[in-house]
C-alpha cells in the first residue's frame, strides 16, 4: 500500500513539475490572495466589529485562519471526483483498476498530492501572514491540527461519494461546487456569522465548515484547548460518521455496476 | 492446475437507461450479449488464440478474465483463484492506445503502474530495466509518451502487462501498430515467457498471421460463441469462411 501511495505521489509531482507555469500561478495565487486580506484589513484599523473583536485578534489575523484552511473543505470534496474525471478522460483509470490496487485506494491515493500540496499552501499562508504582522503567538496547534484532521475527514465523505458518482455518470459532479459555495458564503471565511442575518446564521450553524473555521479560530487565536472545542469537534465527527460510510457504500455499489456494465473505461 | 478455467460464462450489456424503461420498471431494458456460455481451458506453458471478426466477444472474454468485467452467469478461475481476486497473477495488455499518462515519460509511466503492482523500488528498477531493453524502448523510455508513435505505445503497453511477471497473459490485438522486425522480437519473447517460464498466455486476434505464428490452440468466436476449437491448421477452412464472409458482406 505505501509503494503504491508514494507512486500516486511520485506520478502527481512529475505531472505538476510538468505545468511550471501552473505551479507557479497556484504559488502566485496564495501571495496575491494573502495580500489582499493583508490590505482590506488596514481599513479596519483599530476599529474592529464586536463579532470580530471577540477573538481578540485583528481583521487579518481572522480572515486569514479562515481562507488558510478553505483549501482543505474544497480539496477533501473535489479532488478525488476531478482525478477520476482526468483518468475517464485520458484512458487511464481501466489500466489503473486492472492492478491488484483496491478501487478505494485507487480513488484515495489519486488525491494524496493535493493533499500534501494544500498543506503547504496553508502553510505558506499562514507563514507570510504571520511576516505581515498577524498574531498567533497562543495558537493551540494541536487543537488545530485536530479540526484540519476533521474538515479533511468530514469533506472527503462528501468527496468519495462525488467521486462515486463521476464515474457512474461520467461528468463531473454540480452538487459538491454549489456546497462549496455555499460554504464560503455562509461558513464565516471571510466574515464572521454574526453578520448574517439570524434566520441564515442558524443554515450557517447547520453546515460543517461554521464550526470547523469556528473551532480553528478559537484554537489557533485564542489558544482553546480541544476539550473547550467539543461542541464544534463533536459536529464534525457527527457528519463524518455518517458520510464517511455512506460515501464508502456509495462507490462501492458503483464499482460493482461499473464492474457489471463494464463501462469504466467509457468517458 | 490450469492457469485458466472458464466455465459456461455469459457477458450481456444493457442499453443505457431511456424514459421508456421508466414506465416499464426496467423490465423490458434490451439486452446486448457480448459472450455467451464460453467453456475453456488454458494450460501453463500453452498459448491460446482466440480469433474472429470485430465485435466477436473476444475483448469482453478477455476483460471477464482479467477481473475488469464482472460475467453475468459462469465463473472463472485464475490459477484456481476466481478472477477478481487474481489481478496481480493477470497481465493484460488493453487494446486502448490512451491508457497512459501521456506527459510523464515511459520509464515514469511503467514505475508507476509497478508501484500499483506492490514492486518495491529495486524490483521495479530491474524489471523495467530488463523490459525497456527487450521491448527495444532503449531509445525513447525517457522521451514523453505523447510523442510516441502507435508501435512505441504498444510496446509500452506490453512492457507493462509483464511489469509484475503474471503466470496469465492476456492480449488483445498485440501487433497493432508494430513493425515487421518488432513483430518477430515480440513473439520470440511471447514464446520465451510460455516455454521457460510457464507462463499461461491467451491472444484475442483477428490478425490470422499473428494466431498462425504462435498459437499451439484456437478458438475461432462468432457473435458471442465458439464456433470451433483446434490447431489453426484443423480450424483453417473455417476461419477462412468467417472472415471471407465478413468481407464479403463489408464489400457489399
Amino acid at each position: 500500500m505505501l509503494v503504491a501511495l508514494l507512486g500516486f505521489l511520485r506520478r502527481d509531482f512529475l505531472f505538476q513539475m510538468s505545468y511550471k507555469v501552473g505551479m507557479l500561478y497556484s504559488v502566485g495565487s496564495v501571495l496575491a490572495q494573502l495580500l489582499t486580506v493583508f490590505f482590506v484589513s488596514r481599513l479596519f484599523g483599530d476599529h474592529l466589529p464586536k463579532e470580530i473583536a471577540r477573538y481578540g485578534r485583528d481583521y487579518f489575523s481572522f480572515a486569514l485562519v479562515g481562507l488558510a484552511f478553505l483549501d482543505y473543505m474544497y480539496v477533501s470534496m473535489q479532488t478525488f471526483s476531478q482525478h477520476i474525471r482526468i483518468a475517464q478522460l485520458m484512458g487511464t483509470l481501466e489500466a489503473m483498476l486492472q492492478s491488484p490496487l483496491h478501487p478505494f485506494a485507487v480513488i484515495a491515493f489519486s488525491g494524496a498530492y493535493t493533499y500534501l500540496w494544500t498543506v503547504l499552501r496553508s502553510m505558506v499562508f499562514i507563514i507570510g501572514g504571520v511576516l505581515l504582522g498577524a498574531d498567533m503567538s497562543s495558537a493551540n496547534i494541536l487543537s488545530a491540527l485536530v479540526f484540519v484532521m476533521l474538515i479533511v475527514l468530514a469533506f472527503s465523505g462528501i468527496g468519495i461519494a462525488s467521486s462515486a458518482m463521476t464515474l457512474y455518470l461520467k461528468q463531473s459532479d454540480p452538487l459538491t461546487g454549489l456546497l462549496g459555495g455555499i460554504s464560503f458564503l455562509l461558513g464565516g471565511i471571510v466574515f464572521p456569522v454574526q453578520s448574517l442575518p439570524s434566520w441564515l446564521q442558524k443554515v450557517a450553524w447547520f453546515l460543517p465548515m461554521t464550526h470547523a473555521v469556528e473551532g480553528l479560530r478559537l484554537a489557533i487565536l485564542q489558544g482553546q484547548g480541544i476539550f473547550d472545542l467539543l461542541e464544534h469537534a463533536g459536529f464534525l465527527g457527527i457528519w463524518t460518521v455518517i458520510f464517511f460510510p455512506l460515501a464508502f457504500f456509495i462507490l462501492k455499489a458503483v464499482i460493482k455496476a461499473l464492474s457489471a456494465e463494464g463501462s469504466f473505461g467509457a468517458y | 492446475m490450469e492457469a485458466i478455467v472458464v466455465k459456461e460464462v455469459s457477458k450481456y450489456y444493457v442499453k443505457p437507461v431511456s424514459l421508456r424503461d421508466l414506465f416499464t420498471f426496467f423490465r423490458h431494458r434490451q439486452k446486448i450479449w457480448a459472450v455467451r456460455g464460453v467453456s475453456f481451458q488454458v494450460a501453463p506453458k500453452e498459448i491460446v488464440g482466440i480469433v474472429g471478426p470485430n465485435g466477436a466477444g473476444k475483448t469482453t472474454l478477455l476483460k471477464v478474465i482479467s477481473g475488469l468485467l464482472l460475467a453475468n452467469n459462469g465463473e472463472v478461475l485464475v490459477c484456481g483463484i476466481p478472477a477478481q481476486r487474481a489481478k496481480h497473477l493477470v497481465g493484460y495488455c488493453i487494446s486502448e492506445a490512451r491508457s497512459f499518462f501521456l506527459r510523464l515519460s515511459g520509464i515514469e509511466n511503467l514505475r508507476f503502474f509497478s508501484a500499483l503492482y506492490g514492486l518495491s523500488f529495486k524490483e521495479a528498477r530491474q524489471r523495467i530495466a530488463w523490459l525497456i531493453e527487450t521491448l527495444a524502448l532503449d531509445g525513447v523510455a525517457k522521451r514523453q509518451v505523447m510523442s510516441y508513435s502507435e508501435g512505441m505505445k504498444q510496446r509500452l503497453a506490453i512492457a507493462r502487462a509483464l511489469l509484475h511477471n503474471p503466470r496469465v497473459l492476456l492480449l488483445d490485438e498485440i501487433s497493432r501498430g508494430l513493425d515487421p522486425a518488432m513483430r518477430i522480437r515480440l513473439y520470440d519473447l511471447i514464446r520465451e515467457l510460455a516455454k521457460k517460464e510457464g507462463v499461461a498466455v491467451l491472444i484475442a486476434s483477428h490478425n490470422l498471421e499473428e494466431i498462425r505464428d504462435l498459437t499451439d490452440r484456437v478458438y475461432l468466436m462468432k457473435d458471442g460463441v465458439f464456433a470451433g476449437a483446434g490447431t489453426y491448421k484443423e480450424l483453417e477452412p473455417l476461419i477462412t469462411q468467417t472472415f471471407l464472409g465478413e468481407s464479403c458482406l463489408s464489400h457489399s
